[in-house]
């Protein structure tokens, strides 16, 4: 009679289990910080992802030659605690998860001297001045930390 | 002393008469001969006394042996006949479903529904937490008290946002700055949104 009322025991911790991992993961979100300089000096794009970057751009008539990714991380985001992304003008970016309303995550984007504030949504990026560098113009780049499919 | 041809006979049959080993025929004959031989007789008595003398002998010595874990000795020294896995397994299995039917029903049962709760969760994908919304969606934008520059918001249909900043003041040039890259901005093209409202008198830039 011990095999029942094992797998019976394991049936039920597997059931408490996985909604506790739901839980404790309830408050936390993932986002993509990127770092772009974008300027009119040569014509490299690098990475060639930045090319939907500059087509972006384009669409807005905004054009610049060159595309190069300074840095990028993936920020985990938990509740009124911001993280810090550095950027190379000195400055630094603060972003933040304000709150969790039905399922959609509100953050406060900070690049001194201003500051979004943004509902996150599974596709959009939000490209944010970052002041210039460089003779170029730097950009914050946030976008969603999803795996392909979701 | 000679033997008579009888005694040649029957002494070798007296160490099996003693002993109890001849058949009943053989053993009325020999009796009808100790009967009848004196030194037959002896014979027979001496072989008695002997026997009794070994088997007293062996009695003392027996009793010197500690027969008291002799069984326990003899089962260690056997090899126990252990069946192969396949067979010990279908035994186990047999007796198993033969005396804890219920039991083990309902043991495969709970297993049956775990592995499917388990597959369920491992299988689920469901929108990560925070993605409720198809498309990112910007709420507002400021700037802090004295910074003299104006955020200009351009959307586009795919959910991206782009947040720019320009000056609020007209441009100054200082003498000595360095030139800074403008982007190039096509005169004849039209920027939707706010970008067409406010469009970004350049600035720095």
């Amino acid at each position: 009679m011990v095999l029942p009322r094992l797998l019976g025991a394991m049936a039920c911790a597997a059931a408490l289990a996985f909604p506790l991992e739901a839980r404790a993961d309830g408050r936390k979100v993932e986002v993509m910080a990127d770092v772009v300089l974008s300027s009119n000096k040569g014509d490299k794009v690098d990475p060639p992802s930045l090319e939907e970057m500059k087509k972006t751009f384009a669409a807005k008539n905004i054009r610049f030659s060159s595309w190069q990714a300074l840095s990028q991380r993936k920020l985990t985001l938990e509740l009124k605690k911001a993280v810090e992304v550095p950027l190379p003008t000195g400055k630094k970016a603060r972003i933040s998860l304000e709150d969790i309303k039905e399922g959609v995550a509100h953050l406060r984007v900070a690049v001194p001297p201003a500051s979004t504030e943004l509902q996150l949504g599974r596709e959009g990026k939000l490209y944010v001045d970052g002041g210039q560098h460089e003779g170029g113009q730097l950009w914050l780049v946030i976008s969603p930390a999803l795996k392909p499919g979701k | 002393m000679a033997l008579s041809p009888a005694c040649q006979t029957f002494i070798p049959m007296l160490s099996p008469f003693v002993d109890g080993e001849l058949t009943p025929a053989e053993r009325v004959t020999v009796e009808r001969h100790l009967s009848a031989c004196h030194d037959c007789t002896g014979r027979a008595a001496d072989l008695r006394a002997e026997s009794g003398l070994i088997r007293h002998g062996l009695d003392l010595a027996a009793d010197e042996v500690d027969f008291k874990d002799f069984a326990q000795k003899v089962m260690a020294r056997l090899t126990p006949y252990k069946p192969p896995l396949l067979e010990r397994l279908r035994v186990s299995l047999s007796e198993m479903f033969l005396y804890q039917r219920t039991a083990m029903v309902s043991s495969l049962a709970t297993a049956a529904v775990m592995l499917f709760v388990v597959g369920l969760a491992l299988t689920w994908k469901g929108t990560p937490e925070g993605y409720a919304r198809p498309q990112l969606a910007v709420d507002s934008v400021t700037t802090e008290a004295g910074a003299k520059v104006a955020p200009v918001v351009m959307t586009t249909e795919q959910g991206d946002a782009i947040i720019w900043l320009v000056s609020s003041e007209p441009e100054k040039v200082e003498e000595g700055a360095a030139p800074v890259d403008a982007p190039a901005v096509d005169p004849g093209a039209s920027a939707p949104g706010k970008l067409d409202q406010h469009k970004p008198n350049g600035g720095e830039l």
